[in-house]
């Protein structure tokens, strides 16, 4: 006969129905002879109403709804990837990444402008003698990329007529 | 590929060629026993409802690699016990007093009340367990499933889970031992 220690090991299996043939009748047998082990199996078997219980709630209204809805979206997702045959990383939407691409864009941004501003004044401050000779290079440059210049310096129909005289 | 044009796995090979209709059908099915493990599990419908949901759609992404080598609710059982298990790693243990109401339908108050004190009693031990274990007690209580089922939805051998059943019962007895009318 199995001493109370064994049989208590095996007692947990022998509840839930889990032992082979052999150590169940083991269990059984010793369970006819030990008052101790039958009051340890009743109070493994007390668990089972208390956590079988019935208080679980209703599953949410919309919650099935809910999910469809979500799962529609994804395999449209997935329908807009395949077709288009290229699947956009998941890491390219991750908020670290657009925060990093648009404070570098703002700094390129700002480094252009004040280069730009920096050249329209420069030519601004130009002696005459200095002027360019080639009037359709002057032209592009002051009518065309000029756009933060101090003062207007004028408009496209007399950059117009400024290439048709020198074609002349 | 199964011949049953309505079982669960022929529903979720059919999902993952683009069957919506399919996928329909598979949450309609298994969303009450899905929702009783994750609501068991958790003690909260915010957090049940977030796991079913996060289960059903991760079923869905699965749904195109899916071979029925495995049975469905083995393989569903899984998503559900992962998430359990890290939904568990995120959240603190429930406090008592947020334990919720659940409807009664007697009329006797003093009956009522014996049993809510006793739903928080057994809610509190539940959640005084490790994570694996009080799966391993819910897969078993409420599902009825057995060691072999319960190893493979935990992704652990059947010694492991008869362990992490004793031990967990040996808690639950200590935790609720004390309480009288109990045993």
């Amino acid at each position: 006969m199995w001493s109370c220690a064994k049989n208590r090991k095996h007692l947990n299996a022998y509840v839930d129905g889990e032992l082979p043939d052999r150590a169940r009748r083991e269990v059984e047998h010793h369970l006819s002879g030990c008052s101790d082990c039958a009051l340890e199996l009743d109070s493994l078997r007390g668990l089972a109403p208390l956590l079988r219980n019935e208080d679980v709630p209703p599953i949410p209204a919309g919650l099935s709804a809910r999910i469809l809805a979500e799962a529609a979206i994804r395999q449209r997702r997935n329908m807009v990837e395949k077709t288009s045959g290229r699947k956009w990383p998941e890491f390219l939407f991750q908020l670290w990444l657009v925060r990093g691409a648009t404070t570098a864009a703002l700094v390129v941004g700002l480094a252009m402008g004040g280069w730009m501003a920096w050249t329209s004044q420069r030519s601004s401050d130009l002696e005459p003698w200095m002027t360019v000779a080639n009037t359709e290079s002057a032209a592009r440059s002051i009518y065309a990329f000029d756009v933060l210049g101090a003062e207007p310096q004028g408009s496209i129909e007399a950059a117009t007529l400024a290439l048709l005289a020198n074609g002349r | 590929m199964p011949d049953c044009p309505d079982s669960d796995e022929f529903l979720l090979q059919a999902t993952g060629r683009g069957d919506m209709a399919a996928f329909s059908r598979i949450v309609e099915r298994h969303q009450t026993w899905a929702w009783r493990v994750a609501y068991r599990f958790t003690g909260t419908e915010e957090d049940a409802s977030d796991i079913v949901q996060e289960a059903f759609l991760r079923l869905l992404d699965a749904s195109g690699r899916y071979r029925p080598t495995a049975k469905f609710r083995t393989y569903f059982y899984q998503i559900i016990s992962r998430l359990c298990l890290d939904q568990a790693k995120r959240k603190q243990p429930l406090l008592l007093e947020t334990v919720p109401d659940t409807p009664d339908p007697s009329p006797d108050i003093t009956d009522t009340m014996m049993r809510r004190e006793n739903a928080i009693a057994v809610r509190a031990a539940l959640d005084a367990l490790l994570p694996n274990q009080r799966l391993a007690i819910v897969l078993r209580y409420d599902e009825n499933l057995g060691y072999e089922e319960i190893a493979s939805a935990l992704e652990t051998t059947t010694k492991a889970v008869e362990r992490l059943l004793a031990r967990g019962r040996e808690r639950l007895r200590d935790m609720l031992g004390r309480r009288e009318n109990f045993f």
